[in-house]
């Protein structure tokens, strides 16, 4: 099903709750992984769109997480 | 470090654009009020300002071929005396004026749209965002203007030119085959370049708005 017809259905990040874990700010994140901070919060508000591999292996590298620990997937049943 | 290409546009580039563009449209559209101003008689149309009160039309079918002041072939030339003749309005009626001008007044507001659509274009780069859908339709309208204008302009020229001379020497109209050879066949392909260049720019739109996000 092409991504515009499944309507309601979502990817949640859980980057606050691991850097709430783990006790780092967003700020030294986004130092240690090596992009901005402006981006790491459009990342973390789950206003991103799209993330690179490289970005998300970075990630889970300094925060010591897989993938599955930082995105989510909500179906659109879940939501309601 | 690489080095900078000297082609590179810089901000200095899109300045000296954007004001040859402002300057020239400034023209174009006085020169347009002036094209409208002259078809009413508050103007007077001898000649002597920048809109012809003349046109060259083709000699009546039937007329006798004008003697060429020379004599007409060599063994390494041929010479033909022209098939037209001009025809000068002194007092042209309000209809006339409003022939005489058409072609000017279609190529002027043509030029206007084009050049009004490149200074928003121009700014876009300034703003350092030329993908956007605006653009995409900025480019559409240059290019089917460029067109309209291409097939438009010459067929006004061709259909104008025929009135008159049929109003002056009581001939026929115009022919459809004369009005068609005055196209320029360059710029219509320019003008489908045009639309390939905008069809660039939408892909180049999407492409962008699947980056918009991405981290």
């Amino acid at each position: 099903m092409p991504p515009e017809e499944d309507e309601g259905a979502d990817i949640v990040v859980r980057l606050d709750e691991v850097l709430a874990a783990r006790g780092i700010t967003l700020t030294e994140l986004a130092a240690r992984v090596g992009i901005t901070v402006v981006n790491l919060s459009v990342l973390k508000n789950g206003r991103a769109r799209a993330i690179r591999f490289s970005t998300l292996a970075a990630l889970c590298r300094e925060l010591d997480c897989r993938p599955g620990d930082l995105i989510d997937y909500r179906p659109a049943a879940d939501r309601t | 470090m690489p080095k900078k290409s000297p082609l590179r546009w810089s901000r200095a580039d899109g300045v000296v654009v954007q004001l040859v563009l402002i300057l020239a449209l400034a023209a174009t559209l006085l020169s347009f009020v002036f094209s409208l101003v002259w078809i009413t008689p508050l103007l007077p149309a001898d000649g002597s300002g920048p809109i012809m009160n003349s046109v060259t039309v083709r000699l009546p079918e039937g007329t006798p071929t004008p003697e060429a002041p020379v004599p007409p072939a060599g063994p390494e030339y041929g010479i033909e005396a022209s098939q037209s003749m001009v025809i000068t309005f002194h007092d042209p009626t309000t209809a006339q004026r409003f022939l005489l001008t058409l072609p000017a007044l279609l190529a002027q507001a043509a030029a206007a749209l084009v050049m009004f659509n490149l200074l928003r274009v121009a700014r876009s780069l300034d703003v350092g965002d030329p993908f956007t859908p605006a653009n995409v339709l900025r480019l559409r309208v240059i290019a089917l203007t460029v067109l309209a204008g291409t097939l438009l302009v010459p067929a006004a020229e061709e259909v104008g030119e025929g009135l008159l001379r049929a109003e002056v020497l009581g001939t026929d109209g115009f022919e459809i085959s004369y009005v068609l050879g005055g196209v320029s066949f360059t710029m219509v392909f320019v003008s489908l370049l045009l639309l390939g260049l905008a069809e660039v720019f939408r892909r180049g739109t999407r492409m962008r708005d699947d980056m918009r996000g991405l981290v």
